[in-house]
C-alpha cells in the first residue's frame, strides 16, 4: 500500500514538472492506436479515407479521452483538500469529547515549545539589534592569574591603554568605550529617580549603529574634552518623565548634583548593550584622575569591524597590539604579561550557565510534546477502530487508499493548527504573566550567579513572540501532525474489504489482535518512557533546589528592608560623612516599629563585594599559591544587631571607633580558620589591602555570612568600621520589629534617610529607593 | 453481424488489463485486440476507456510505461506488469472466482 501511494506521487510530480512531454506523449499514444485501427479496416478492404474516419468515430471522442487522462495527473490540490477539511471538521464536531481531549492536550504540549522557543530564540538566536551586528566586536584585556584568582580574558580597558590601542589600530572601523553607572536624576517636584546609565565614547552609538531620532549624537569633541556635560536620553526616559517634549534639546537636568545638557533622545527601545540603559554620558565626564591613570580598569570596548577585514585578521592584530598595550603600560608585578583578545560581541551573548539552562529547558519541553503525541495518536487509534465501517464504505465505492489516508491526515492536520493556536495563546498568557520585568530579571541573575554577563540582560528583555516563534509553532505543529497522525492514519485505511463488511464486532477484533495491539502497547509503553524520564529530572532538579535553599547564610533575610543611598559626589565632604551616617541611623531608629538600622557597603548575596588582601606583619610571606585574598566590608556598628549575625568571639564593633581612634577590625570564622588555624587571633594587628587604611587590630569573630552565591564556599571577610572609612554610598538595612505595614516601613525610613542626608547638607536631595 | 457485447462490470476492467500483461508487455492498441480476439469477440472494451483504465494503473504501479518501437517501425507506449501489479492481478483474480463462484450457486439454487 505504501508503494501505491509512492507511485502515485511520483505520478502526479512527473505530471506537474513534465506536463508538455506527457502531453505530447498522449497525443502519441491515441494517434498511434487511431493509425493501428484504421489500417485494420483498411486491410479488411475500406477506402484509406473512410478507414480512418472509422477509427476515429469507433474510438470516441478524442478531447474528452485526452481530458480523463490528464485528469488523472491533475493535482486538484485546492479542491481535494477543501473537501477534506470539510469532512474533517464535520467528523470533528460530531466527537467533541474527543476534539476536545486531543486540541487541551496539543494545546499544553505546543504551547510550552512556544513559550520556552521565545526564550531560546531571544537568548541565542535574534540577531542582536544594531546594525550588521555579525561586524561587531568585544575587545578585552587578557590578564595572568592575579590575587589568587584564575587567568581571566574579559578584563576592563583603563582609558589610557584605550587610547594607545585607538591610535595604532588598523582593523576596526569604529571602536568605543562603555560602561554601566546608576544615575540619580533630579526633578522639580517629583522625588529624585535612580537611573541605569551608561558612560561611553562618543561614538558608541556610531559604532552600534544606532541614532537618535531627536538632537544629535555626541560629537568628536566631546570625546576629548575633559568634565564636558552633555547627555543623551532613552525613549522610555524621555516619554515617560519628559513628557516627550521634542524642545527637550538644549534643556539642562540635573545628574548626580551637576548640570547637563540634554543632546538627544535616541530611538524607541534602544537601551545600549547593558540593556537597561536610561541615560548616556560621555566618557569625559569621568574622573580625570580615574581617566589619566593606565591601571584603573573601568571599560568595556565594543568595535566594529572595518570593511572586508576577517574575524581571523583582527583577532591577530588585537593580539599583536596588546603585547603593545602592555610594553607601554606594564600592569603585572610578577612579570607575566598582560595582552589583549577580541571576539564576536555575538559570542558573549549569555553566559554558558544560561545557555545550558535555556537548551536543557527547551529538551525538556521537546519531550513533553512527544508525550503530547504520543497521547494524541492512542485516541486517534481507538476513534480509527470506531470508524472502520466508514472507511470500510468509502473504499468499496471507489475511494483510493492514498486519498484516504490524505483525508485522514488532514483531520490531523487541522487537529494539529488547533492545538497550535491554543497552544500560542496559552504560551503568550504564560510569557506575559511569568516573565519578570527588567528589575526582577536583575534579581534573578543576582541570586544565580552575580552580575548579568555580556548581554544577558538585553538579549532577555527582547522575549515576544513574533515572526521567528510564529513559523516555529507552525513547524511544530506539523512535526506533531506527522508523529500522531500517520500511524493512525495508516492502519485506518489498511481495512480489507469484505472482512469489514460482514460486521462490525468481527471487524474489531480483528483490528484488536495481531498487529494492531502491539502497535498500542508500543505507544503506551513509549509514552510512558518519557514520562519517567522527564519526572525523575523534575524530580532531582526540585531536590537540588531544596537543597540550595535550605543551604545556611549566615543572616536573618526576614523582616529585614534595604536601602540603597547615594550621596551626590561633587557637595560631599570626606569629615562630614560620619556626621550624615550618623543622623541618618539616628532619623531611621526614630522611626517606630523600627528595631534596628545599620549601614554596609555591599550586600549578602549580591555576589559584587570588594576583595583586597590581608597582610601580614607577624609571619614569613606566604608560599605562592597561597590565597589571601579577603572580602573587604565596610559596617556600622548595628550591623551584626540588625542582620543577626553571630559574634563568636571578642567584641563588636562599637560607635567609639571612629576615625579619630585607633583601627579595629571584624574577621569571619572562614578568615579566622584559614589564617589562624592554630592561634587566637583576636588582638593580633594586621594590614588591610595596599591603600590608604593601613593596619588594624583584630577585635572580634562573627559568623560566615554568605556574599557570593549560595553555593559558594564562604570567603574570609573582614569587617571595618564604616566611620573610620567613609564612603558616598552603600546600603541601609532596616529590621522591622514587626511583619506588617512593610510598606509604610519602607516609605518612612526611605523619606527618613533621603530628609536626614538632605538637612545634614543642606537643601539637597538625595537619591534613596527601598527595596 | 451483430456483435453481442458485453457490458464489462465496474472494476473488471483493470482485472483484463492486468492479465493481459501477464504475458508481456504490450501497447494499448495490442491490449484490446488481444482481449477481443482471446474472448472469442465477446468483449470490446469501449475504447474510451481503455487509456484512462491503463493510466489509473500506471498511477497505482501496477503497470510500467515505456515508449518503444512498435511492429511497424512506429514510436509506441508499451505497459509491463510491475511486481506489485503481479501480486494485485493474482488478488483481484481470486476475489473474481470467489465472487463469481458465489453468484453461480446462487443462481443454481433452483
Amino acid at each position: 500500500m505504501l508503494s501505491e501511494f509512492w507511485s502515485d506521487l511520483r505520478y502526479r510530480l512527473r505530471a506537474i514538472l513534465r506536463r508538455d512531454v506527457l502531453e505530447r506523449d498522449l497525443d502519441d499514444e491515441l494517434r498511434f492506436h487511431i493509425e493501428r485501427e484504421a489500417e485494420k479496416y483498411a486491410a479488411e478492404g475500406l477506402r484509406r479515407d473512410r478507414a480512418s474516419r472509422r477509427a476515429r468515430v469507433a474510438f470516441g471522442g478524442l478531447d474528452q479521452i485526452k481530458e480523463k487522462c490528464r485528469d488523472l495527473g491533475r493535482v486538484n490540490l485546492i479542491e481535494d483538500r477543501w473537501k477534506d477539511l470539510r469532512h474533517s471538521v464535520r467528523g470533528l464536531r460530531r466527537s467533541p469529547g474527543f476534539t476536545a481531549a486531543t486540541i487541551l492536550t496539543l494545546a499544553l504540549g505546543i504551547g510550552a515549545n512556544t513559550a520556552v522557543f521565545s526564550i531560546l530564540h531571544a537568548a541565542l538566536l535574534r540577531p542582536l539589534p544594531f546594525d550588521e551586528p555579525e561586524r561587531l566586536m568585544s575587545v578585552a584585556l587578557t590578564t595572568p592569574s592575579r590575587f589568587g584568582q584564575p587567568p581571566r580574558d574579559d578584563f576592563s580597558w583603563s582609558y589610557p591603554k584605550f587610547e594607545l590601542f585607538r591610535e595604532d589600530q588598523r582593523v576596526f572601523s569604529d571602536l568605543a568605550v562603555h560602561t554601566t553607572e546608576t544615575t540619580t536624576l533630579e526633578h522639580l517636584e517629583d522625588p529624585p529617580e535612580r537611573l541605569s546609565s551608561e558612560v561611553v565614547g562618543a561614538n558608541y552609538f556610531r559604532t552600534l549603529g544606532v541614532a537618535p531620532i531627536v538632537g544629535r549624537d555626541f560629537s568628536a569633541e566631546e570625546d576629548t574634552t575633559q568634565g564636558v556635560q552633555v547627555a543623551m536620553l532613552s525613549h522610555s526616559l524621555w516619554t515617560r518623565s519628559l513628557n516627550g517634549d521634542p524642545s527637550v534639546v538644549g534643556q539642562t537636568v540635573r545628574l548626580d548634583g551637576r548640570l547637563f545638557e540634554v543632546v538627544g533622545v535616541m530611538e524607541r527601545g534602544f537601551r545600549g548593550l547593558s540593556g537597561a540603559a536610561e541615560i548616556w554620558l560621555p566618557s569625559m565626564v569621568t574622573d580625570p584622575s580615574d581617566l589619566d591613570d593606565p591601571q584603573t580598569h573601568s571599560f568595556s570596548v565594543v568595535a566594529r569591524l572595518g570593511p572586508g577585514i576577517s574575524r581571523e585578521q583582527a583577532q591577530s592584530a588585537v593580539r599583536a597590539l596588546g603585547e603593545r598595550v602592555d610594553r607601554a603600560f606594564p600592569s603585572s608585578s610578577d612579570g607575566e604579561p598582560w595582552g589583549a583578545i577580541t571576539r564576536p560581541l555575538n559570542a558573549e551573548r549569555v553566559d554558558p550557565m544560561l545557555r545550558r539552562t535555556v537548551l536543557v529547558l527547551f529538551s525538556a519541553v521537546s519531550l513533553v510534546l512527544l508525550i503530547a503525541c504520543t497521547n494524541v495518536a492512542s485516541l486517534l487509534l481507538a476513534r480509527g477502530t470506531a470508524r472502520t465501517r466508514e472507511v470500510a464504505v468509502r473504499l468499496a465505492i471507489g475511494a483510493s487508499r492514498p486519498r484516504l489516508v490524505r483525508q485522514l491526515l488532514t483531520e490531523s492536520l487541522l487537529l494539529a493548527f488547533l492545538g497550535a493556536m491554543a497552544g500560542i495563546l496559552l504560551a503568550w498568557i504564560s510569557l506575559y504573566l511569568l516573565l519578570p520585568t527588567e528589575s526582577g530579571l536583575r534579581s534573578v541573575f543576582a541570586s544565580i550567579g552575580g552580575d548579568p554577563s555580556g548581554l544577558s540582560l538585553l538579549v532577555l528583555s527582547s522575549i515576544r513572540i513574533d515572526g521567528a516563534i510564529l513559523f516555529f509553532t507552525a513547524v511544530a505543529a506539523c512535526l506533531a501532525a506527522g508523529i500522531f497522525g500517520v500511524v493512525p492514519a495508516w492502519r485506518a485505511s489498511k481495512v480489507g474489504l469484505s472482512k469489514t463488511l460482514r460486521s462490525g464486532e468481527e471487524a474489531v477484533r480483528a483490528l484488536g489482535h495481531g498487529r494492531a495491539f502491539t502497535g498500542r502497547g508500543l505507544l503506551v509503553s513509549g509514552e510512558i518512557a518519557v514520562a519517567l524520564v522527564v519526572l525523575i529530572a523534575t524530580g532531582l532538579t526540585l531536590r537540588s533546589l531544596d537543597n540550595l535553599l535550605a543551604s545556611p547564610i549566615g543572616f536573618e533575610p526576614e523582616r529585614v528592608l534595604t536601602l540603597r543611598f547615594l550621596l551626590p559626589l561633587d557637595e560631599y565632604e570626606a569629615e562630614a560623612a560620619p556626621l550624615v551616617v550618623d543622623q541618618m541611623l539616628e532619623t531611621v531608629r526614630a522611626v517606630p516599629g523600627v528595631e534596628a538600622a545599620a549601614i554596609g557597603n555591599c550586600s549578602p548575596l549580591s555576589g559584587d563585594c570588594n576583595a583586597t588582601t590581608i597582610i601580614f606583619r607577624d609571619r614569613p610571606p606566604a608560599a605562592p599559591g597561597f590565597d589571601e585574598t579577603i572580602g573587604l566590608h565596610q559596617i556600622t556598628p548595628d550591623y551584626l544587631k540588625t542582620l543577626q549575625v553571630p559574634l563568636l568571639e571578642g567584641r563588636a564593633l562599637e560607635p567609639t571607633d571612629r576615625g579619630d581612634t585607633r583601627k579595629v577590625l571584624l574577621i569571619n570564622e572562614s578568615a579566622a580558620r584559614r589564617f589562624w588555624p592554630n592561634d587566637n587571633p583576636i588582638g593580633k594587628i594586621v594590614g588591610v589591602g595596599a591603600g590608604s587604611f593601613g593596619e588594624g587590630e583584630i577585635v572580634g569573630i562573627v559568623g560566615d555570612l554568605r556574599y557570593g552565591t549560595i553555593d559558594e564556599a564562604s570567603r574570609p571577610d573582614v569587617f571595618i568600621s564604616y566611620l573610620q572609612t567613609p564612603r558616598p554610598n552603600g546600603f541601609l538595612y532596616v529590621r522591622a520589629a514587626s511583619r506588617s505595614d512593610r510598606g509604610r516601613r519602607r516609605g518612612a525610613a526611605g523619606a527618613a534617610g533621603g530628609r536626614t542626608a538632605g538637612d545634614a547638607l543642606g537643601h539637597k536631595e538625595h537619591g534613596a529607593t527601598g527595596r | 453481424m451483430t456483435d453481442e457485447k458485453l457490458d464489462l462490470p465496474q472494476g473488471t476492467l483493470n482485472l483484463l488489463i492486468l492479465k493481459a500483461l501477464s504475458l508481456g508487455p504490450q501497447h494499448g492498441w495490442a491490449i484490446s485486440e488481444r482481449l477481443h480476439q482471446v474472448s472469442r469477440a465477446t468483449l470490446q472494451v469501449p475504447q474510451g476507456s481503455l487509456y484512462p483504465a491503463l493510466h489509473r494503473l500506471e498511477r497505482r504501479g501496477w503497470i510500467r510505461a515505456e515508449w518503444g518501437v512498435s511492429e511497424n517501425n512506429r514510436r509506441a507506449k508499451y505497459y509491463e506488469l510491475s511486481r506489485s501489479g503481479r501480486k494485485q492481478l493474482a488478488v483481484a483474480a481470486d476475489q473474481w472466482h470467489r465472487l463469481t463462484t458465489a453468484v453461480s450457486l446462487v443462481l443454481d439454487m433452483g
